[in-house]
């Protein structure tokens, strides 16, 4: 036995895999397991659970800017609470409901599905089995990290059934319109992202531990595949800025529920309320003391938002390359680089948070500073983009699913990655702050780049996971769709924020119908609506083109086919388990000869050299059976 | 003048005789000006005239100087765009699998990491650079005209969901009689314009496109931005922070003035807004007294001195 698995058994007490003849109970199981691939599990089908909630509250959004105030399907389901007179199937939707859909769906997506399916899930499924570990470190506080996120994800949920409905301050939350707020959606969106937060924190101290700790012998850590090492620098990402978002989340919270004013300044008028300093001029009382710093949250929650953004498309970046060289049938293209990008760009990443508060009224030689580090956190990512497309160079290239995928991935993350330039030019992001542009930008990252890999990931993983294939008609009908309908969505995103159209309006063009209706909107917008109408419809599209997805799912669960144990040929040690890989992971220790990414060498009888061979050669499938998956 | 015209997808422009200033282009004009803007861009000119083809139209200097800057970095990403994304298409094509193919096995080069490292650096620094100046212009107070006896002072405080304004008055003096609040930015063309900034409940956002012109307003602090508009003409004031429910509603419009129109223009605003009701004064006066303003502004310039 290894030193890993050993180490890991002997986390395990009675669970290690010499002797799991027992049954485990059902609850230990599926509910409180700790292995790290039932905690995988459940992490991604809660988050493609909430992934739907998700798609839902967008297609809400874009349906109100597309035909303002007419009746949006389901809407009364998911904003009732913040809208008394929608209900049902069918109902138009308040402004407040609208602002609710928007920032849930914001908070959703990021916090309970991205994070969640690249970390919880992805990191969880494929640390261990890729560094040819038994477990992760700390079997027990990984399960305690799914619980927190659950728990972070039960707050989201709550607050849809309080009065008023969830928090409609935006997913960035910024006080004094989210310290003066009523009701207690805002409080149940701080303790829900501070919960996920908590669960991210387990998680990061776990995969570094691992990571650094339980490496099977030979897999030095330049012997790693990309994505342990993209999880391992996320980590130290999310173990740094956490923190710092947690002690802003805990001021706000006490802002609202305590009467302390950490970020509402002297002088507001607000809310009903009036804060000192307004007194002597307003003619009446101070009820509340002021003082507080607004710009200070705005500081603190991007020294975390920003860092989290990376944590957002770190992982992806590694699952890209991962299926880029497994498809290519060849070696990634300056694995050393890579890593150093990846590390470059956590550096970076710290010091780059001022560019979300370039028009916030901080000294504008602040800004310049963090204009010019802005400008440079691009060359690591266009560093990683020449990689992969010299990784493609002179390859034999595979058309699988997860292939399509991580090729659209860097397909889209160049557009993404390009727009971002824009915005780190301080002038120009005068104009473009704040409007659609940004949110094209979002989009293209956060959607078009990581859900994308994920997507990948998903298709890549699958045989492993569950033992089965995944069905490729119906996973390219699922590529092609989900690919034509994002670009049609977040495209014209682009033009019409150049445009001036602001982010964050329930109301874009003031048409006479928006007029007789109370007003709203922008006259100038009126001729950009065309674009409005058909990025909704293009977002209804791509919300029916997961449709083929689900289904795929779970149908090859149950009735795909047989998946060998190595179906795509590819080198990292997650193939060397038996499918599905037991508890404990490897039937026999495995012991590291190469790294990853030796495709198509010369010397070699195959176009593949597993990282546990010895020679090289291909190893027969493991045939001892699972006692359970 | 003009307006823009014609049914846009069943909507019609607000016919109510307020005549912005839209002239954006229909339908046939939005095609042929894409066309014309693209060739434009490729003929090297980084700055498109006239209606935006991408940018609404631009009426100030430091528009003009922005969109300069817009072009520049649209035609950098512009060849980085095609030529990734152009090799990508091509790499999938030439090198997808091959019956009995074997794909070349390398690890990397350094040098065309040197390469490809330092290149896009280089870009990307120079890129940086160039926008100091400008950045600075635009943003810091010290840099704005504040002596020119040519500029026009103008108070902005933002509440939820309004734009307010106060002006010196004919005077040019605050702290006197003359001083008065007006519900849209009036401002004369080709003067400084210099705008100090504030809220009275939560951030906002004041957003004047034409003018390239965007700054939080932000409770507990007073922030001073500029502009100088070289054209006449009616446009849109957009709120761009996320202010509150009603916050797709606080819209506002901006004016500018032709020079020789202004004197008689501003008369008409004082004679209109009236002299300062001190038992009632209007919102604007109550939630921020004029004369704390001008303590602030008197304390600023002993402290100057005092260096
Ligand atoms: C190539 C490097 C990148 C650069 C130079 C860059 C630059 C920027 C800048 C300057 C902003 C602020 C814009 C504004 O509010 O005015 C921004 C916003 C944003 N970026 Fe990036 N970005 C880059 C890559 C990424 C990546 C890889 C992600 C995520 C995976 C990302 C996610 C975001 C998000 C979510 C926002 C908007 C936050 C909000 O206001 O809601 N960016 N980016
Ligand atoms: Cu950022
Ligand atoms: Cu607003």
């Amino acid at each position: 036995m290894s030193a890993a698995a050993a180490a890991a058994a002997a986390d395990h007490g009675h669970d290690g895999h010499e002797e799991h003849h027992h049954e485990e109970s059902f609850i230990r199981h599926y509910l409180f397991s700790v292995d790290h691939k039932m905690i995988a599990k459940q992490f991604l089908f809660t988050a493609i659970l909430l992934f739907l909630l998700g798609g839902l509250l967008a297609v809400t959004v874009r349906w109100q800017i597309a035909w303002p105030w007419s009746k949006i399907p389901l809407a009364g389901y998911l904003v009732g609470q913040a809208n008394p007179d929608a209900s049902g199937m069918f109902s138009t939707i308040s402004p407040e409901g609208y602002y609710a859909a928007m920032t849930m769906h914001a908070s959703v997506m990021i916090f309970l599905v991205i994070i969640p399916l690249l970390v919880g899930f992805f990191g969880n499924w494929c640390v261990p089995l890729m560094i040819g570990a038994g477990d992760m470190a700390f079997p027990r506080l990984n399960m305690w990290s799914y619980w927190m996120f659950l728990t972070g994800a039960v707050f989201f949920l709550v607050s849809f059934f309080v009065e008023g409905g969830p928090a409609g301050a935006g997913w960035t939350a910024y006080p004094p319109l989210s310290a003066i707020t009523p009701g207690n959606g805002v409080n149940l969106w701080a303790l829900g992202v501070l919960f996920t937060g908590f669960s991210g924190v387990m998680g990061a101290v776990n995969y570094i531990t691992t990571i650094l700790k339980l490496r099977a012998p030979g897999m030095t850590l330049f012997r790693m595949p990309l994505v342990v090492w993209s999880i391992l620098i996320t980590s130290t990402l999310t173990l740094l800025a956490t923190p710092v978002l947690a002690s802003n989340l805990i001021m706000l919270f006490l802002d609202r529920v305590a009467g302390t004013s950490f970020f509402v300044p002297d002088g507001l008028v607000a809310g009903g309320l009036i804060y000192s300093g307004a007194e002597a001029n307003a003619g009446m009382d101070a009820m509340r003391a002021g003082g507080g710093q607004v710009l200070m949250f705005q500081h603190l929650f991007w020294f975390y938002s920003h860092p989290a953004v990376y944590i957002m498309v770190l992982p992806a970046m590694g699952i890209a390359s991962d299926i880029l060289a497994t498809f290519a049938r060849k070696p990634i293209f300056g694995y050393r680089p890579m890593v150093y990008a990846m590390a470059g760009i956590t550096g970076l990443g710290f010091i780059v948070w001022g560019h979300h508060m370039f028009q916030s009224g901080m000294n504008p030689y602040l800004g310049m500073t963090f204009m010019v580090s802005t400008m440079f956190i691009a060359l690591p990512s266009a560093i990683k983009v020449f990689n992969w497309l010299a990784t493609l160079w002179r390859g034999q290239i595979h058309f699988e699913v997860p292939m399509l995928w991580a090729l659209a991935f860097v397909g889209m993350f160049i557009i993404g990655g390009l727009s971002g330039i824009f915005m780190a030019a301080t002038p120009v992001d005068i104009h473009i702050h704040d409007t659609y542009f940004i949110v094209a930008h979002i989009h293209y990252v956060v959607f078009a780049s990581t859900v994308v890999a994920i997507f990948g990931a998903i298709y890549f993983w699958f045989p492993k996971m569950f033992g089965r294939m995944m069905n490729p008609m119906l996973g390219k009908l699922h590529f092609w769709l989900t690919f034509v309908f994002l670009n049609g969505t977040f495209m014209l995103m682009h033009y019409v924020g150049l445009q001036g159209h602001p982010r964050r309006i329930a109301v874009a063009a003031m048409t006479d119908e928006v007029v007789k209706a109370g007003g709203g909107g922008y006259e100038f917008l009126v001729q950009y609506h065309w674009a409005n109408v058909i990025m909704t419809i293009c977002a209804i599209g791509l919300g029916f083109s997961q449709l083929p997805f689900f289904i795929n799912f779970f149908h090859s669960m149950y009735k795909g086919k047989k998946a060998a144990q190595n179906p795509w040929r590819s080198n990292s040690l997650d193939w060397a388990a038996p499918t599905p890989p037991p508890h404990g992971n490897f039937v026999e220790p495995v012991l590291v000869y190469r790294g990853p990414y030796e495709y198509s060498h010369p010397d070699m009888p195959e176009d593949f050299a597993p990282q546990h061979s010895p020679d090289g050669s291909p190893i027969p499938d493991t045939t001892v059976a699972p006692a359970h998956s | 003048m003009r307006v823009s015209g014609g049914p846009i997808c069943g909507f019609t422009n607000r016919g109510d005789g307020q005549n912005m200033n839209l002239g954006r282009n229909t339908w046939l004009g939005r095609g042929v000006g894409t066309l014309v803007a693209l060739l434009f861009v490729f003929a090297g000119t980084s700055h498109a005239e006239g209606r935006g083809f991408l940018l609404p139209e631009a009426i100030s200097e430091h528009a003009d100087r922005i969109d300069h800057l817009f072009w520049l970095i649209f035609a950098l990403t512009g060849i980085v765009f095609v030529g990734t994304e152009g090799l990508l298409l091509y790499f999938i094509w030439k090198y997808r699998a091959k019956e009995g193919g074997k794909a070349y096995h390398t690890h990397g080069n350094h040098k065309v990491e040197i390469i490809w490292t330092s290149i896009p650096a280089l870009i990307l620094g120079v890129l940086a650079l160039l926008q100091f100046n400008l950045w600075v212009d635009i943003k810091d107070p010290e840099r704005a005209p504040l002596d020119d006896p040519q500029a026009q002072e103008v108070h902005v405080l933002a509440k939820q969901f309004e734009w307010l304004f106060r002006y010196p008055g004919p005077d040019n003096k605050w702290g006197t009689e003359d001083d008065f609040s007006y519900n849209r930015l009036v401002v004369p063309q080709d003067r400084p314009v210099i705008l100090r900034i504030k809220s009275l409940d939560v951030i906002h956002s004041l957003f004047l496109p034409e003018l390239r012109f965007k700054q939080d307003a932000v409770p507990g602090m007073v922030i001073t931005g500029w502009f100088q508009a070289y054209k006449a003409g009616k446009w849109e004031i957009a709120c761009a922070e996320l202010c509150g429910a009603s916050h797709y509603k606080m819209r506002g419009e901006y004016e500018i003035v032709p020079p020789e129109e202004w004197d008689a223009r501003y008369a008409e605003m004082y004679d209109e807004a009236g002299p300062i009701d001190y038992d009632s004064p209007t919102e604007f006066f109550r939630f921020w007294p004029v004369d704390q303003y001008v303590k602030a502004l008197e304390f600023y310039e002993g402290e100057e001195e005092g260096r």
